[in-house]
């Protein structure tokens, strides 16, 4: 592991270290793919950087923006992936040399993550922040309302009809991919 | 499960580039505010100078008022009634003012 640097770099570089895996699991949750997953977290990363005046800090923490940033470039990765193409494509990444489609547990993992993030691609961009912050991230839905600029009570009912449009969207592959459809986020109701 | 982790290879390479990204900004920012101080400066610098020249009489403003004090003044001290000795008027001479 690189030292860590002690010029004005020092706090990207903490911050980069803090919130990296979040930012790629939430990535890699969105498109089901592990490359467009790092493209994605790298630009969420950059974006960061560039538009630092602009960061709104939720609770104390820059987590919230990141990950409503990682959704949006995800959306509009071709336009985002653009500013930064020359960039991404020049990062080194290892090879990956195992074939996924011999590995039956990888395929099977990888069709599932496809699945849901299908799901999640029928919310609207502002079902999904919401459904980033407040059910995968844990954060209360009054902090996710408070990002996005919505009341706490239009969040809630946005909340609501958000699970019901993920629940049919699931539901509606539970019949070719039986009981270990990803349910996960159907789980242990908030508040 | 490695499709879970980012590739430590990319991820290393990712960081030293955001960082070599804040360390290129920084010279670069400071060189900016250099710049706009040096601008403010300048404006300010020929805002004065306007204001200083417009309260010398420098500029009239056309169709204005122009005066051009062609004889010295005169300055004298009387009490009641007296007659102010003004001499011969200079060449071009259209009007005198008074001040008491």
């Amino acid at each position: 592991v690189a030292p860590e640097p002690s010029g004005p770099g020092r706090g990207l570089w903490r911050l980069y270290d803090r919130h990296r895996d979040r930012v790629f699991r939430h990535a890699y949750r969105l498109c089901g793919n592990h490359h467009d997953a790092e493209d994605i977290m790298a630009a969420s990363f950059l974006e960061l950087w560039r538009r630092r005046k602009h960061v709104r800090v939720v609770e104390g923490s820059i987590l919230p923006w990141l990950l409503v940033t990682t959704t949006n470039i995800s959306r509009n990765s071709a336009r985002a992936a653009l500013r930064y193409q020359r960039l991404l494509n020049a990062l080194p990444r290892t090879e990956d040399l195992s074939d996924p489609t011999a590995d039956s547990y990888r395929s099977y993992q990888d069709a599932l993550d496809q699945d849901f993030a299908r799901a999640l691609a029928t919310l609207t961009t502002e079902d999904l922040h919401l459904v980033t912050l407040v059910i995968f991230e844990e954060h209360t839905i009054v902090a996710a309302a408070a990002l996005l600029g919505l009341s706490p009570g239009a969040a809630k009912s946005r909340m609501h009809r958000a699970r019901q449009r993920l629940r049919a969207a699931l539901d509606g592959d539970a019949s070719t991919h039986p009981p270990t459809a990803p349910t996960p986020v159907l789980e242990g109701e908030r508040p | 499960m490695n499709q879970f982790h980012v590739d430590d290879l990319f991820s290393d390479a990712l960081r030293a580039e955001l960082v070599s990204q804040v360390t290129k900004e920084a010279p670069a920012a400071k060189r900016r505010r250099t710049r706009a101080w040096l601008g403010t400066g300048a404006l300010a610098g020929a805002g004065l100078l306007g204001v200083g020249a417009a309260a010398a009489g420098l500029f009239v403003i056309p169709g204005g008022e122009k005066v051009t004090p062609l004889a010295s003044p005169v300055t004298r001290t009387y009490t009641g009634t007296a007659t102010v000795e003004l001499g011969n008027p200079p060449e071009g001479t259209t009007g005198i003012q008074m001040e008491f």
